[in-house]
């Protein structure tokens, strides 16, 4: 509470300086040499296109962004944002859970404080202190080295297949300092005492996966035969000891560019230990309680990532890029189906190719190979089970991705589709149409359609097709 | 004999001596002044009796601020329908010029988004080769993304940010993408613009040029360009489509400044079949040419520095 209040004054206080310090100069608070304000009011409104009574959103934010150039070389930067998805209170689907009307309803915590940080500039060395994004890779809508930022999860990938990634990603307090050796060459390093995970639907809401809702049923069993359950998050503590290192080099030689990335910290989903049952290891006897511990793997990841584009030759106008990331120490649960007897600790090898190409004039289409390898396939004879859904995981699974994206009217009107395919055939189809009404009057229309069973990633969510429809006035 | 030969020899020297005196081989000619101070521009202009291809290369030394080492400048596009619906878009425009310096790169380029909101940040950084047979490299800022992405150059013939101006016309098209023919000198009439009713150029000696692409089965035939006589830079463009109908027209706006530099301040582009109109414009003040920019800051390093 301390916390939150002192966030809240801290930034409040930025933020006033910086309408303060601009009044007796200028008229205009919005744009002036010093400050620029800015910001937005966006209502994002979804249905279930399989029952089109039920709402799976009607969410209203706000946004403001600051930032003030104390000097040429140093800027403060804030940006706030609260919102309201007022669907919890509106729709009977999920009023009636309370905990999660209060988890989603609003923002959480301290979450309204999205960025906050100081920036210094020089010719070779850049350092910004303070909450922020940093992202590493080259890969769109699948997380393979991005992934320095915990992302926020509670409409499972949607935002990721609309490229809104900055909006999802969960911004982490850290030091970054860039210092550039050579023209083009970068070594990037970064200091994250802080410590967030990705953000999960919980279970019984439009958006939780299969294996939170199995889970929660299960947890439900245990409490109907008087059993309690505890569960303790051993969440990594925010200090310098749990710190996250990170270190990147980026380079483009004759034309080649490419990254070397090395991230000391934890896995971002956790993994639930099922600690026994006291005092006599069985959920019938009164007074018993299971515990359970969720924890966050310590991980190492070793990657790299590159891009070329070819602009000679018979391939000319194909950029190619992608990107690789090995974890060492990942933690899995395995088990049968939607049972997880264990977990254990497993290296994963993840990567992804990419290839995109304009046709016809301004038709980008995009193409990626996305594949997931564990080290093995088997811990104490159970296979590995996938964290979303709890069904058995091959030990590679393989995603295609395609995206189409071109525009009419002078850049006015604007469609794109993504198409993701799993390799046990589930898809998720994304289309949408952005409309520019107004300079800063965006209409947005889309769906988000799934295919598949319910064990596989997309198809877990094939009765949860969704249309929806966005306004976004800027300011 | 002897005295014959030597007679033939002295006259030939003299006549070659005289020749180059006179400006006899195109690169002497095209031989840029160096600037007089160190924030003046070079120059290069027109020499008498000029061919039509030095004029293109001038016109093109115009056209991307190769007077200087490096150019500064805010701006806006404003996209205006037919029926004056319009939407703007602010810009700032960073370049270096590496031609002098370096045996690869041309010039380096970084255009920022300021505004509207929803693409506010949006920057798209571009390295140009010296290489003419070479597309640019480019990578963009996605504010949406928060993040970095290579992406081939765009088509020649994509409108640039959905304007009338194509990629081509505003950054790709190079002097040897073309084919040139002298149609003339000529006394400008004026061109009134649709966007300020203000009439440019009005009794502007000019050179005019015809100007046909090698590509075949291009998205235009021919340009009529006209170019200022006293700097040749391009003033007024007439492009014709692949039918040979005049489909787009362009007015440029140059200022000249003491120090040499020639910016551009105003261009507007027409679509004369859909009467959808495209003007770029810049205040003089927010100009700066020679400000001493580094190549360093034309890197994936200060597109990271984004907020938006």
């Amino acid at each position: 509470m301390k916390k939150d209040h002192l966030l809240l004054i801290v930034s409040t206080t930025l933020f006033l300086f910086a309408f303060i310090v601009q009044l007796p100069v200028h008229a205009s608070l919005i744009d002036t040499d010093k400050l620029t304000l800015s910001g937005f009011l966006k209502n994002a409104t979804s249905v279930n296109l399989d029952d089109l009574d039920e709402f799976l959103k009607i969410r209203s934010t706000i946004q403001l962004e600051a930032e003030y150039r104390l000097t040429e070389n140093i800027h403060l930067f804030t940006i706030f944002r609260e919102f309201y998805d007022s669907v919890y209170d509106a729709e009977e689907s999920w009023r009636h859970n309370k905990r999660n009307r209060r988890h989603l309803s609003r923002t959480k915590d301290t979450d309204w404080l999205r960025e906050c940080y100081i920036d210094f500039y020089s010719d070779y060395l850049d350092v910004r202190i303070g909450k922020q994004q940093v992202v590493w890779g080259t890969a769109d809508g699948v997380k393979i080295l991005d992934i320095v930022n915990p992302i926020d999860m509670r409409e499972f990938n949607l935002e990721l297949t609309r490229g809104l990634d900055a909006d999802v990603r969960i911004p982490l307090w850290m030091l970054k300092l860039e210092y550039s050796p050579t023209v083009n060459g970068t070594l990037q390093f970064l200091f994250i005492p802080d410590f967030e995970s990705n953000y999960y639907a919980p279970a019984g809401t439009p958006y939780a996966v299969r294996a939170k809702n199995a889970g929660e049923e299960r947890l439900d069993i245990l409490r109907d035969m008087g059993c309690d359950v505890v569960i303790k998050r051993k969440k990594r503590g925010q200090s310098l000891e749990n710190a996250k290192i990170g270190v990147r080099w980026l380079d483009v030689i004759n034309g080649f560019e490419y990254t070397l990335n090395y991230l000391h910290g934890y896995s971002l989903p956790m993994a639930r230990h099922f600690k026994g049952i006291k005092p006599f290891g069985i959920p019938f006897f009164p007074g018993s309680v299971a515990y359970f511990e969720d924890r966050y793997a310590q991980t190492e990841t070793f990657g790299f990532s590159f891009s070329k584009a070819l602009t000679k030759g018979f391939l000319r106008g194909l950029n190619i890029r992608g990107e690789f990331a090995y974890i060492k120490n990942y933690d899995n649960g395995y088990g049968t189906k939607d049972n997880q007897v264990g977990v254990g600790e497993v290296d994963q090898y993840n990567y992804v190719l990419g290839l995109d190409k304009y046709f016809w004039t301004n038709w980008l289409f995009s193409f990626q190979f996305i594949q997931f390898w564990l080290e093995r396939e088997t811990e104490e004879g159970y296979h590995y089970l996938f964290g979303p859904t709890s069904d058995i995981l091959d030990q590679c699974e393989t995603i295609l991705s395609l995206s189409v994206s071109t525009d009419f009217m002078h850049e006015r009107l604007k469609p794109n589709t993504r198409v993701y395919w799993g390799d046990d055939n589930d898809w998720q189809i994304n289309p949408r149409v952005e409309y520019e009404l107004r300079d800063y009057l965006i209409v947005t229309w889309g769906m988000h359609l799934f295919n598949g069973h319910s064990g596989q990633l997309f198809g877990e969510f094939r009765d949860r097709d969704t249309m929806y429809l966005e306004v976004k006035l800027g300011f | 004999m002897m005295k014959k030969v030597l007679q033939f020899l002295i006259s030939f020297l003299m006549v070659i001596t005289i020749a180059s005196s006179v400006g006899w081989g195109e690169e002497a000619s095209l031989t840029p002044i160096p600037p007089s101070c160190p924030t003046c521009c070079e120059t290069m202009k027109p020499y008498p009796d000029i061919s039509v291809d030095d004029l293109m290369k001038i016109n093109l030394y115009v056209k991307f601020t190769k007077f200087a080492q490096d150019y500064k400048g805010i701006g806006f596009v404003k996209l205006i329908n037919k029926k004056g619906f319009a939407r703007t878009r602010d810009w700032g425009r960073y370049r270096i010029l590496l031609n002098r310096r370096s045996e690869i790169f041309d010039y380096k380029d970084l255009v920022v988004i300021l505004g509207p909101q929803n693409i506010k940040g949006l920057s798209v950084l571009t390295w140009t080769y010296l290489d003419p047979e070479k597309d640019q490299e480019v990578w963009l800022w996605l504010p949406s993304l928060r993040k970095v992405r290579r992406v081939s150059q765009s088509e020649a013939d994509d409108p640039f940010m959905g304007s009338e101006f194509t990629t081509e016309e505003m950054s790709t098209r190079k002097w040897e993408d073309e084919t040139y023919k002298m149609v003339g000198e000529e006394i400008f009439d004026g061109h009134v613009s649709k966007f300020n009713g203000k009439t440019y150029y009005k009794d502007t000696a000019c050179y005019i040029l015809e100007a046909e692409p090698k590509r075949k089965e291009w998205y235009y035939s021919k340009r009529v360009v006209w170019l200022d006589k006293r700097f040749a830079g391009l003033i007024f463009d007439e492009v014709y489509d692949p039918a040979g109908r005049r489909w787009k027209t362009f007015i440029k706006e140059y200022t000249i400044w003491e120090n040499g530099c020639l910016p551009q301040i105003f261009l507007e582009g027409e679509d004369q079949l859909t009467g959808h109109i495209t003007v770029i414009g810049f205040e003089e003040k927010d100009i700066e040419f020679n400000t001493n920019l580094k190549e360093g800051f034309f890197t994936e390093r200060t597109l990271m520095r984004s907020k938006w």
